[in-house]
């Protein structure tokens, strides 16, 4: 406003002092300012992001019921309910002999015990405070609940990075982005859930600690990578990045005393805290993948006294020469200490899971008990676009805005953001570390465009109504008509592109929504599927089975299944498995894998060396549910032959073609797992006008239809075929 | 009851609304009397 309109706006005022006093008094009262306002927006909007985040997260809550989904997050629930029943020691101590039979398995000393912890400590303020919900609820609703808490830190790093309006924004998009609700809906109680909470937090308070160089800010920094480290592997992300973005900012001359306060402290109190986590141990001093951290913080100290001795030095062409002769020594004693703790075998090398993500073909090649995971394949273009929509395009845009306004923190973002969508390309489940960094740099972009839309619509109107108040007299007020004429096409075009923005984001908001509900909601336990007339079947037969293990079979029974069902068996049958999800032994898996390929005949000498009662197989050919074992099953002969050479894959290909039909491999149709699948079913009748023994899941008639068992009998097959279960009978008397 | 269908609708609504917000207050911020 300039100065010449306030007489005339008082002038308007004077002249109607009745106006005011009577009818527009409340009115005028009640207008806020405009701090106020912003405020007031400020609040609400993160206030409902907060709520929208989390019943986002609800759909399989309402469809299903409030259940544990998948697969991991049951071993999760098991471990929580100890912990809450048993006590922190008990917990931290646990041998469970339920798992990995004949081995077992030491329990906290193979975890990541921050996610029980938190929904412990969650179930027991709870208690406290007298709500008394049960420990299932508490873990379901976890994963919300977080996600909710991530919202905050996004606005507050989004405010960090850029201002106040990209960090509302980054709060909106990581609310309901696909990439971040496809690990974190409730029911999905996965060590991610509270991860990328702890992984942004973490973040952000570093760039925090840079940005201002406080102590304090720093050593709050060090207890978020100390929660990370507590929840979740993927802290190797962080303790990778972070010395790679203080090596970029050393070479570019970024180096400042603000962040060394900040690495400084993050490292050596982070790797402290972290040795703490009897799973990580002294990995941060070992290990090959975390040495690069260490290598940093070394220079960081080489940096430190080099800046003290330019201090100290006056001659720039003496301290040139003694800057060459410390850093080529640096880096010389660096590279020969590695060398010497890796030959010496002080430092461990890179593990199979870090070179897979470097090289997308290593597990391939190499690894194919991780090659097997279908989280762990390379993604696919339709996954991007499917998990992140408009960003897609948004986050080159937000680069843009980053690279032409570069800070330490926006250097920060850029460099998280492409190594993270790097690692997303690599392997699919990583999309949803990507997730944070592209909702804070698309936020970027959205914000920056609506806030050079916006202040042009306002600085229109201040023009104008400058322009009408001075008049037409002085040569500058010509200027402001000649201003004039081009603004109603500016404003119309602003407009338009405003309009046009909110289709976009409102687009994003519908296309989260459909995303989550269709098809991130799944608790894979249960199963749904349209029936003929457009109605939702239910099959329940995962749960059938388990709770059948449970009453049905002595609690000393030993199963053995492939791996994926071991944590289920265990944590709802409550019996004993041979293998399950945490595949630490990979012998032990290819022992199951190698039975499973057998003949009966062998198959059986090697259930009786591990006291196998019962073997669980999950079918899909009467539901055509394709993720069932005979789907899997060539991974299992991978697994199998990878340790066993007896085992061959050709032996079960057909000229390279998996076949279960009269066309398969012999070997294939006389094999434990096809014998067990399709054990009476060549009697069955699975679609109309097709020939009994018709498979629904791969659409073929299958080869062998009169299966007899010798050494196993069957002992329960679920309503829908889903899971069969097979007693194994006792050794004929030889006598 | 509320079924997951009105969730989806709600959800949509309240996120459309927040993106209305969300631009009112870059408008507000770009008010020149802000600072």
């Amino acid at each position: 406003m300039g100065g010449k309109s306030e007489p005339a706006k008082s002038e308007s005022m004077a002249t109607k002092p009745d106006l005011l006093n009577t009818s527009f008094f409340s009115f005028k009262s009640l207008k806020l300012k405009t701090k106020q306002q912003e405020l007031l927006l400020r609040i609400s909007i993160l206030g409902l992001v907060y709520i929208l985040a989390f019943i986002a997260r609800l759909f399989s809550v309402l469809r299903y019921e409030s259940m544990i989904h998948e697969f991991d997050p049951y071993f999760n629930y098991r471990t929580t309910l100890f912990l809450t029943e048993k006590g922190f020691y008990e917990f931290w101590n646990w041998f469970d002999s339920e798992s990995w039979y004949p081995l077992g398995r030491i329990i906290g000393g193979t975890l990541y015990p921050g996610l029980m912890v938190t929904a412990a400590l969650i179930y027991w303020t709870l208690r406290f405070l007298r709500f008394f919900v049960h420990i299932r609820e508490v873990c379901v609703l976890t994963a919300p609940f977080f996600a909710s808490n991530t919202t905050l830190v996004a606005y507050f790093f989004g405010k960090e990075l850029w201002d106040t309006g990209a960090g509302l924004v980054a709060a909106v998009l990581i609310a309901i982005c696909p990439g971040y609700i496809s690990r974190s809906v409730a029911g999905s109680y996965d060590n991610e859930a509270v991860a990328i909470f702890a992984l942004l937090l973490t973040f952000y308070l570093f760039v925090k600690a840079v940005n201002t160089g406080s102590l304090a800010w720093a050593l709050a920094s060090a207890f978020g990578y100390f929660y990370m480290v507590s929840a979740w592997g993927g802290y190797v992300f962080i303790i990778n990045l972070v010395p790679l973005y203080v090596l970029v900012l050393l070479i570019t001359g970024r180096y400042s005393m603000r962040l060394y306060i900040a690495y400084n402290c993050m490292y050596i109190l982070g790797m402290l805290l972290a040795m703490q986590i009897r799973f990580v141990g002294f990995q941060h001093v070992q290990s090959g993948e975390h040495m690069g951290a260490m290598g940093v913080f070394l220079l960081m100290q080489v940096f430190y006294f080099l800046d003290w001795v330019k201090y100290q030095l006056n001659d720039t062409k003496l301290f040139q020469t003694f800057l060459r002769i410390t850093v080529t020594s640096a880096i010389l004693v660096g590279g020969v200490a590695v060398g010497v703790g890796t030959a010496s075998g002080y430092i461990s090398p890179w593990t199979g899971r870090f070179y897979s993500l470097l090289d997308p073909t290593y597990a391939k090649d190499h690894i194919p008990i991780i090659a097997s995971v279908s989280e762990h394949q390379p993604t696919a273009w339709s996954s991007f676009m499917f998990d992140y929509h408009i960003l897609l395009f948004l986050f080159p845009a937000g680069l843009y805005f980053c690279f032409k306004r570069l800070t330490d923190a926006t250097i920060f973002i850029v460099m998280y953001g492409l190594t993270s969508l790097y690692f997303a390309g690599v392997m699919v489940r990583l999309i949803l570390v990507a997730t944070p960094a592209v909702c804070l740099i698309s936020a970027i972009a959205v914000s920056a465009t609506i806030k050079n839309l916006t202040s042009l619509l306002r600085t229109k109107q201040k023009v104008s109504q400058t322009g009408s108040t001075k008049g037409a007299g002085s040569s500058k007020a010509s200027s402001k008509v000649t201003l004039d004429q081009s603004q109603p096409f500016q404003k119309n075009g602003a407009i338009a592109l405003l309009v046009g923005v909110f289709y976009l984001l409102s687009r994003y908001a519908i296309h989260c929504t459909w995303v989550t509900a269709e098809a991130y909601s799944s608790p894979s336990i249960v199963l749904a599927a349209r029936g003929a007339h457009g109605n939702r079947i239910i099959f329940d037969d995962y749960r059938e089975a388990y709770y059948w293990l449970r009453q049905n079979t002595a609690t000393d029974a030993k199963i053995m299944s492939w791996w994926d069902y071991g944590y289920q068996i265990t944590a709802m049958g409550n019996r004993t498995v041979i293998v399950d999800n945490n595949t630490w032994n990979n012998t032990h898996i290819a022992t199951v894998g190698r039975a499973m390929s057998s003949y009966e005949d062998d198959a059986y000498d090697i259930m009786r060396s591990l006291d196998v009662n019962y073997v669980l197989v999950v079918f899909g050919g009467v539901t055509g549910y394709s993720s069932d074992d005979i789907n899997k099953f060539l991974w299992m002969v991978r697994i199998g032959g990878g340790v066993f050479p007896v085992i061959k894959e050709p032996d079960y290909l057909v000229n390279g073609e998996f076949r279960v039909d009269k066309g398969a491999s012999p070997k294939m149709l006389n094999c434990l797992m096809y014998k067990l699948c399709y054990y009476r079913f060549g009697e069955l009748t699975t679609e109309y006008g097709k020939p009994p023994g018709y498979d629904r899941a791969r659409g073929v008639e299958i080869g062998n239809k009169d299966i007899k068992l010798e050494h196993l009998e069957e002992a329960y097959t679920t309503s829908n075929w889903i899971v069969r279960i097979y007693r194994v009978k006792p050794p004929t008397n030889r006598l | 009851m509320f079924d997951d269908q009105d969730l989806g609708f709600f959800a949509n609504f309240l996120g459309i609304f927040i993106f209305i917000l969300v631009i009112a207050y870059h408008f507000v911020m770009a008010d020149p009397k802000f600072e």
